[in-house]
């Protein structure tokens, strides 16, 4: 027994020695690991030079700016419709957003009661939007509804909630 | 009565001036025959979807005194005709002057001040008021409460896409009011600055102008002939800035500059990206 004690201390003193004469290595990250040299013995790949297959390539590469949206016409299960309206159709024009989406919003006070809905983008006569606005929606809900005009960014804000009202309204006028 | 009439010979001189020019759209009086107008339409992708018409500005030149209008060129009209948002061009400045403010103003809090370590006098039984230290703030020479404490830096981050409104707003505006001229290039043919200042005479450009170039380096005879005059500057496009917009009346972008801004811009504008761009900032960090 006491044999195997010393040779099992014998063996430690061993491996502590050759663990000195490394040097520390962290494996926590992947910064530290060492580099791959040779890719072939991983991966198998051949380089092409074929136009044809760059659209392969390209359609993986993130887009530098937002795509267009399809063209008119086009049913999605998702409802979404595209803008129709020209900016000249109307006295008031309503310009989608960066992403293509109408500009409406719903903005609720901290704990959720105060509701309001907020439309952007507006260019044109705010005033006649607002009539035919409040116009549809009062018409739909049987309310009386109360809004408010800032004609300098060109939003208006609605009192509750009423998003997909106002979105109802903007799509059979092609916004 | 000299009085009186030293008033009246005064305004019968006033009246014999020349009417004084306000604006620069005034038909041009001389003829150019050799200049080939340079008309540059562009086609803008999103072009059928402009509420605002697309602008069209007089480019010039500025290797003669007298203004040449060599052409028309076409400019976006979601860069150069947004709306006029004071109130985002105000966001702007403040944040510009504030961002570099550091106030060195300094006070000694009631520690810091010299002495003061023993209690004055007696807690009970002198008639007095109870006191511990000599430099509390009620006193006389003693320290300042809540006093301002040196350095206070005033630096933060206006939202990405508040900046970007506030130059489109701000090139705009300038534009709107005639203070917005395009130049073919910043070639003059000397490094005289008297021909800088005549020119901006000649020009109605008043006092102080910007000058924006694509690149960083400019030509030699403008960079001679502006280094002298305090209120002429040259920047390149990449600082242009609505700080230094507003500071000067006119901003005179060369043809290249006004495309590489709007070009930059709308990139801004329509950049896929912007969720990455704006992570660092987002307040509900994960």
């Amino acid at each position: 027994m006491a044999a195997l004690r010393i040779f099992a201390r014998g063996n430690l003193v061993v491996t502590t020695t050759l663990s000195v004469s490394q040097i520390q290595q962290r494996w926590g990250s992947y910064k530290s690991s060492s580099k791959y040299m040779t890719p072939e013995d991983y991966t198998d790949y051949e380089i092409t030079k074929d136009e044809n297959e760059w659209k392969y390539v390209e359609r993986l590469l993130p887009y530098k700016i937002i795509p267009k949206p399809p063209t008119i016409g086009n049913k999605f299960p998702s409802g979404y419709k595209p803008a129709s309206a020209s900016p000249k159709d109307n006295p008031y024009f309503i310009e989608r957003t960066k992403n293509y989406m109408q500009p409406v919003y719903l903005y609720r006070s901290p704990r959720g009661i105060k509701k309001v809905t907020e439309i952007t983008k507006i260019q044109g006569n705010i005033w006649a939007l607002e009539h035919d606005i409040k116009k549809y929606v009062e018409e739909c809900t049987g309310r009386k509804i109360a809004t408010q005009i800032h004609e300098f960014a060109g939003l208006i804000k609605v009192k509750g909630d009423y998003v997909n009202r106002v979105k109802e309204w903007m799509h059979t006028k092609g916004f | 009565m000299s009085m009186l009439f030293r008033r009246i010979v005064n305004k019968l001189q006033r009246a014999t001036c020349p009417p004084l020019k306000y604006c620069t759209t005034v038909e041009n009086q001389a003829k150019i025959d050799d200049v080939v107008p340079i008309i540059s339409e562009i086609q803008y992708d999103d072009g059928n979807n402009f509420y605002q018409k697309p602008r069209q500005v007089w480019l010039e030149n500025l290797n003669t005194v007298e203004e040449k209008k060599l052409g028309l060129i076409t400019l976006h009209p979601h860069i150069y005709a947004a709306a006029p948002r004071i109130d985002i061009i105000h966001q702007n400045v403040r944040w510009q002057r504030m961002y570099r403010w550091v106030s060195y103003a300094h006070t000694k809090t009631r520690a810091e001040v010299r002495g003061g370590g023993r209690k004055p006098w007696p807690q009970k039984g002198t008639g007095r008021a109870r006191h511990g230290s000599i430099r509390s703030p009620l006193w006389r020479g003693g320290g300042v409460a809540h006093g301002p404490r040196s350095p206070t830096p005033h630096f933060y981050m206006l939202p990405f896409y508040t900046r970007i409104a506030g130059l489109t707003a701000t090139l705009s505006v300038k534009l709107a009011q005639d203070d917005l001229h395009i130049v073919d290039e910043l070639e003059i043919p000397t490094s005289e600055p008297s021909y800088v200042e005549q020119l901006i005479e000649e020009r109605n450009w008043g006092p102080s102008v910007l000058f924006i170039d694509s690149y960083d380096i400019m030509p030699t005879n403008i960079t001679l002939a502006t280094d002298q005059i305090k209120h002429v500057n040259i920047m390149p496009f990449y600082g242009l800035n609505v700080y230094s917009m507003l500071k000067h009346n006119t901003l005179v972008l060369t043809e290249k500059a006004a495309r590489l801004i709007e070009e930059k811009l709308l990139y801004h504008l329509h950049r896929a990206d912007n969720n990455q761009l704006l992570r660092p900032f987002r307040l509900n960090q994960q």
